[in-house]
């Protein structure tokens, strides 16, 4: 028995080495701010996590194009692979920071949750979610996937002593931790049938894994449908998004999501190619089931966080049609990650308004409160209203081309009755978008807006880019196929 | 020699032991027993797999069920933080009573 | 220069103005100094750019220019049809030609002229007018920044629709168009008259969007037809001899004729061609600057344009269908005499202006109906400065007398209709002296004017058609002549009714010159209007000719499209190709004449006699009831009431509301609704008789099933998980049963 060294290249684990290594300088230097300089620390905290994040994005952008892997052991597989397919993502989750410390440095202050570990569990996850896109290794999955989580829940409690938050951070931290269970148990099932853990060793031997391999992928599959909200794992999705702050439900709404998808796009691409015959009836199935659920049950919702839970469950339905028809369509993995992409900027944008009209802490957010938003303050109600049309995907949007990329995998696929589920679920969509439009222009209300500069830019910037993919959709579509083709080469690279 | 497939027993025996008490236990406390059960149920699993694996001479197997302990145990930390400050206000950490976020 | 910075320019061209209107509607809408600066700024901006792609382009070579026409190309992938890995993208991109070069050249700074006027004409500067949505007199327009939105945003699309390199592109551009005309024809939407009558600008707006959407479905049809034929949208793809052949080998060419069809019914209805041709007058209600650049030099030219792009298309269709031409050619030709005609009648002086535009649009869809391709442009270019100069001429003279009424507070006098003119040359002299300049070239005053040119090229075009024994073109050729001599007639007649003789009215009396913000756009204009034509003498042309040489327009722009063309005669397409017309005096002369002739009877009738106050218009007693006719319009308005309105009413009240809505579908409703009631009180009956606890569990369940699966969120974490694995496991006997055939297995031991 003898411990392998492996070939380590720091400039390529850069991205997530900076944000989680940021986050604990961040942690040290708190532990010398004397009590009297406290105040001034909170003050500055927001920015240096953004400073860390920018100086991540820099590194990752930087880093477009490249190909290749570190942490390279003696059968030549890297650990860490570092390509499009993982650059593309880096560059949602590093977004999908910078934008909630842009929309919650005024909603933490004014709620009272001024807390500095807020960045720094922050900037841990996103090491974790980076973590997800770039494993190459099953044990690495793991451990990325709880990285991310384990911030989270904290995250989610950051309320405390309020009930609502705890309760939210409990739940989220149960159902998570037993998911973790199933998700640990598939890997080492499948290390079992295969011998490796190495996602292109699983690929090679997964072919004669047998019922084994079967059943890892099961259980990896109840895992990641745990973590990305899947019907009928998605049961804790609205308890724990209505309980949390606001702030740290947009985070994990896009951020958690995506990088469950991350993980699962690369197992299921990589790794599992030889099941796809199994996996994909099964996603189709669940997608169905998930496009049905969330956006019925929305339709009923009058909490808007709950409403949107619902439909970040309902998005992730749309995700799993994309990630279903990958291994009959050519388009199936560029399709998922643009639609991620167009969902980064809607959903946070519309959390962004949520934010704006809440005025303490899970106070505000009920339908009714968004009466008269029009005549309040227009620009925010229009912001919402673009949110909305784009999350129910009527053109000119990123949703709408989200949509349409996506429906257009699965008719590749020949997944047609899977499609016409989605075209229906989206118009039942429609319903619950745009009551929202309606309460804020059709009807009368007052109440305060908070909406500082930071927020407004953040939601002029997402409105902007929501456009500019409804727009023009063809070379951002080209930039996500660019970053599936490499994703998806490793199934031919060995 | 024992059979590998005793050890698969053993480990889901205790997979499901673990997934019983997450189902059927109040306490939020044995819920993360139960957790902790099922997680260490994979560690069997590792641990077999590996000595009874292709390559034996790579330790993967090891280390990995030293990775799903070490996660366990954060993951047992903040668990437990989470469960003690619920207890402050609420003199309870019976699971089935958080229930005020529901429909 | 090099291509990066030409094809970079070529996309800013059009996207100056659309930020300008997003940057006034979201930022500067309360502070119109600042709105106007800001769409200056972005028009003037598009100016010089198109200047420098435009002369650029004119600096190429032509010859080489004629091969490869689409110089400045720059496309994204824009949604992916078809087969991606193919590479089949749908692209938008935008392109410059030498035909999109020469509209470069003209429309930014035509329309920059209208925006620098628009300022002086909202009185900018003065008291601000305390009513929104109507005009108001010698006061600072109230709603100016939207103005100037909806006109930066017009301007935006009109350039969007030159420089796009695909049909679906230019479709963008035309509805961005037809947006803000129903928008600014609609500008002073509070606006009613005391003559019930007359129509409103709001009506109006309406009407203008009304009819050219009627036309716009059927142009849509067209470019869908388009795309399954030749499977793109891109023009220099597309219309390639070789795009060409494949879709003639695929669909035959007559096919190709009646898409040609389609699209040229856009036409119809943005240039305002018979019989779509009832909106244009009435957009005359908008602003005096809305009038100039949407009705008369941008927009209404972007349907003659859209058929000069496609006009590969149109060639091989006419040959392989005749009716194609004679269609086109036909509207062309009625439309250009019908309007003339209309026009001499009129009194208002917008009116006459519109109807000639109307005319002058037939002339160039004429033209392209016999194939004179270039003519076509030309006069189009042409058209559209010396139109421009005209409407915002016709603006001052409007503004003039305006604040003439309001020297003598009488708002009662018609401030538009020219029998409350005259004298006006003495009042305000650049105005008349440049709208004379105008109005000559719109007559085609030889050798010095544009007009003059560009519609003996149309003229001498038809006439080397019927010359060769094309007889349609000779019936198009003596049309054409008589409307000509009928432009020159009512363009003499409108001046001077309008600026001779002594004032017939106050306002007239007490008129005065308008300001600076006025005055130099209508300078600048009329030197196009004159000096536009010099580009197009032909070099046969007696002593002018072999001085200017060159006949720039012609072998420019004509290069191209002879290329292409010469190329479908070679593939069969064509019978032959563009041919340079030999210099031929018979329809010089004939140019020659109806223009002073026309301009000459119109002198002799009213120039020589100025009208006197209360004097009657002295055609009204020669014509007689012709004159009623035409006054009003040749009654198309009332036929179309008549024809297609009031049995539309009459159809969707009567006949779908009563007959088939109330009696048909509510009878068949109540039918199944009854039907459903009797089942419904026999399963009542029936419920109440024979349920037990059991069935009523069942439904209860049932019901709260369907209507809420929120019942299944109980807040309790193992609830949730116990529901997830009991759902998964089922799930996973289903997909293992699925994949395993267990089913299958199931049936073949049951049997």
């Amino acid at each position: 028995m003898e411990f392998q060294v492996p070939t380590i290249n720091i400039l390529l684990i850069a991205p997530a080495a900076i944000v989680a290594g940021w986050g604990v300088l961040l942690m040290l230097i708190e532990l010398f701010i004397s009590d009297e300089a406290q105040e001034q620390w909170r003050q500055i905290v927001p920015g240096l996590a953004l400073v860390g994040l920018a100086l991540a994005f820099i590194q990752t952008v930087g880093l477009w194009g490249y190909d290749g892997g570190t942490f390279i052991l003696a059968d030549g597989h890297p650990m860490i692979v570092v390509d499009n397919f993982a650059t593309f993502l880096n560059i949602i989750f590093l977004l999908t920071g910078a934008l909630t410390i842009f929309i919650s440095v005024d909603f933490l202050r004014r709620t009272g949750l001024e807390r500095p570990e807020f960045y720094m569990l922050m900037l841990f996850s996103i090491s974790g979610m980076m973590l997800m896109g770039m494993a190459n290794d099953l044990i690495l999955v793991f451990l990325a996937l709880e990285l991310l989580s384990i911030p989270l829940y904290i995250m989610s409690g950051l309320a405390w002593p309020r009930t609502d938050s705890e309760e939210s951070a409990m739940k989220y931290f149960l159902l998570g931790a037993f998911s973790s269970g199933f998700l640990v148990y598939g890997i080492a099932l499948t290390y079992g049938a295969t011998g490796t853990t190495q996602l292109p060793g699983v690929m090679a031997g997964i072919a004669n894994g047998g019922s084994l391999a079967l059943a890892g992928a099961a259980l990896l599959l109840v895992g990641f449908a745990f973590k990305v909200a899947a019907v009928p794992f998605h049961m804790w999705t609205p308890d724990v998004y209505q309980g949390a702050p606001t702030a740290v439900t947009a985070f994990m709404s896009v951020g958690a999501k995506v990088g469950g998808f991350a993980a699962m796009l690369r197992i299921l691409i990589i790794a599992l190619p030889g099941l796809g015959d199994v996996w994909a009836p099964a996603l189709a199935v669940l997608s169905a089931l998930t496009l049905i659920v969330g956006n019925v049950v929305a339709l009923v919702q009058p909490n808007i966080k709950r409403m949107l839970a619902y439909s970040s469950i309902a998005h992730a339905g749309y995700i799993l049609i994309a990630v279903a028809s990958a291994p009959a369509s050519p388009d199936g993995v560029s399709a998922a990650l643009f639609y991620m992409f167009a969902y980064l900027f809607s959903n946070m944008g519309a959390f962004a308004v949520v934010i704006a009209i809440e005025r303490k802490t899970n106070e505000g957010v009920m339908l009714d409160d968004y009466k008269g938003l029009a005549k309040r303050h227009l620009g925010l109600a229009l912001a919402m209203a673009f949110f909305m049309l784009s999350l129910t995907g009527v053109p000119p949007t990123g949703g709408f081309s989200g949509k349409f990329f996506v429906f257009k995998a699965a008719i590749e696929a020949n997944l047609i009755w899977l499609t016409i589920v989605g075209v229906i679920t989206s118009a039942i969509s429609g319903y619950y978008y745009l009551r929202v439009v309606y309460t804020m222009f059709m009807q009368d209300g007052d109440g305060e807006v908070a909406a500082p500069e930071a927020l407004k830019w953040t939601v002029g910037f997402a409105v902007l880019v929501t456009a500019v993919l409804g727009f023009i959709p063809g070379p951002w579509f080209d930039i996500a196929r660019q970053a599936a083709l490499q994703g998806m080469q490793m199934v031919a690279g060995g | 020699m024992i059979p590998l497939s005793w050890y698969l027993l053993v480990a889901a025996a205790l997979f499901s032991i673990g997934l019983y008490g997450v189902l059927a236990r109040r306490n939020a406390v044995a819920i993360l027993m139960g957790v902790e059960l099922m997680l260490n149920a994979v560690n069997i699993n590792l641990v077999a797999f590996w000595r009874y694996g292709r390559f034996p001479e790579q330790p993967v197997g090891l280390a990995w069920a030293v990775f799903v302990l070490t996660v366990a145990a954060a993951e047992a930390a903040v668990g437990l933080a989470l469960i003690i400050s619920i207890y402050r206000h609420r003199d309870s950490v019976v699971a089935e009573e958080m229930d005020t976020l529901k429909n | 220069m090099t291509e990066q910075t030409l094809q970079l320019l070529t996309w800013l061209i059009p996207a100056m103005p659309l930020l300008s209107f997003f940057l006034i509607m979201l930022f500067t809408k309360h502070n119109k100094t600042l709105s106007w600066l800001l769409a200056w700024a972005a028009i003037i901006a598009s100016w010089v750019m198109g200047w420098i792609v435009a002369f650029d382009m004119f600096g190429r070579d032509v010859d080489h220019l004629a091969e490869h026409p689409t110089a400045i190309h720059s496309a994204v992938d824009w949604l992916p049809f078809g087969d991606y890995a193919k590479g089949l993208w749908l692209q938008m991109g935008v392109a410059v030609d030498p035909l999109t070069a020469v509209m470069l050249f003209a429309i930014p700074f035509i329309i920059a002229m209208i925006m620098i006027y628009s300022v002086g004409y909202h009185n900018y500067g003065q008291p601000e007018g305390q009513v929104r949505g109507v005009p108001n007199h010698g006061q600072e327009e109230p709603l100016l920044s939207r103005f100037f939105a909806f006109m930066s945003l017009f301007a935006g699309g009109m350039l969007t629709l030159v420089v796009a390199d695909n049909l679906l592109l230019l479709f963008v551009g035309w509805e961005i168009m037809g947006f803000c005309s129903y928008a600014l024809i609609g500008f002073w939407y509070a606006r009613n008259y005391d003559d019930p009558k007359k129509i409103t600008p709001r009506k109006a707006g309406i009407k203008a969007f009304i009819t050219t959407r009627i036309a716009d479905v059927v142009m849509l049809l067209g470019i869908v037809y388009f795309y399954s034929v030749f499977g793109t949208l891109n023009f220099s793809e597309a219309l390639s001899a070789h795009g060409l052949e494949a879709a003639a080998t695929a669909v035959g060419p007559a096919m190709l004729g009646v898409m040609a069809l389609l699209l040229f019914t856009g036409t119809v209805g943005k240039s305002a061609q018979f019989p779509l041709h009832v909106w244009l007058p009435d957009a005359m209600e908008g602003p005096t600057p809305v009038s100039a650049v949407i009705h008369a030099a941008a927009m209404v030219s972007a349907g003659v344009y859209m058929i000069v792009r496609i006009f590969p298309l149109i060639a091989v269709g006419m040959e392989g269908n005749p009716n194609v031409g004679l269609i086109i050619g036909g509207i062309g030709a009625f439309t250009a005499f019908m309007a003339a005609t209309i026009a001499v009648a009129q009194n208002d002086v917008k009116g006459v202006l519109a109807y000639s535009t109307i005319s002058q649009l037939g002339y160039m869809v004429a033209a392209i109906g016999i194939g004179a391709y270039v003519a076509a442009a030309f006069h189009l270019i042409t058209h559209a400065f010396f139109k421009a100069l005209l409407f915002l001429g016709s603006g001052s003279i409007i503004h003039g007398m305006e604040h003439g009424a309001g020297h003598v507070h009488d708002h009662h006098t018609d401030p538009q209709d020219m029998r409350n003119m005259g004298g006006l040359a003495k009042k305000m002299p650049k105005t008349f002296w440049t709208f004379v300049i105008g109005g000559f070239a719109l007559s085609g005053f030889p050798i010095l004017t544009a007009g003059f040119w560009s519609k003996d090229e149309i003229l001498a075009d038809a006439f080397f058609q019927s010359s060769h024994g094309d007889a349609f073109a000779g019936v198009v050729f003596w049309t054409l002549a008589i409307a000509a001599l009928l432009t020159a007639f009512y363009t003499m007649r409108q001046i001077s009714l309008t600026f001779l003789g002594e004032p017939r009215t106050p306002l007239a009396e007490h008129a005065h010159e308008s300001n600076n913000y006025m005055t130099i756009p209508l300078i600048l204009l009329s030197i196009f209007a004159v000096a536009a034509g010099w580009a197009g003498i032909p070099e046969e042309f007696p002593i002018l000719g072999p001085m200017v040489n060159n006949n720039f327009f012609h072998h420019y722009v004509g290069a191209t499209i002879e290329h292409s063309l010469s190329e479908l005669e070679h593939a069969g397409l064509l019978a032959h190709g563009l041919e340079t017309l030999p210099f031929n005096w018979f329809p010089l002369a004939t140019s020659l004449v109806v223009a002073l002739g026309g301009l000459f009877l119109g002198w002799w009738v009213y120039g020589r006699k100025p009208l006197k106050s209360g004097e009657r218009d002295p055609l009204i007693a020669p014509l007689g009831p012709l004159h009623q006719f035409l006054q009003n319009k040749w009654y198309w308005d009332e036929l179309y009431q008549a024809v297609f309105i009031n049995p539309t009413i009459y159809f969707s009240e009567v006949i779908v509301y009563e007959i088939m809505d109330k009696g048909l579908i509510d009878g068949t409703l109540h039918l199944i609704a009854r039907t459903f009631y009797t089942i419904g009180g026999y399963v009542k009956t029936f419920e109440q008789r024979v349920i037990s606890d059991g069935v009523d569990w069942l439904k209860d369940q049932f019901l709260a099933m369907t209507k809420e699966f929120r019942q299944l969120q109980t807040g309790r974490i193992q609830e949730y998980t116990l529901v997830s694995m009991l759902i998964a496991v089922a799930l996973a006997v289903v997909v293992l049963a699925i994949n395993y055939g267990w089913f299958n297995q199931l049936f073949t031991i049951i049997p």
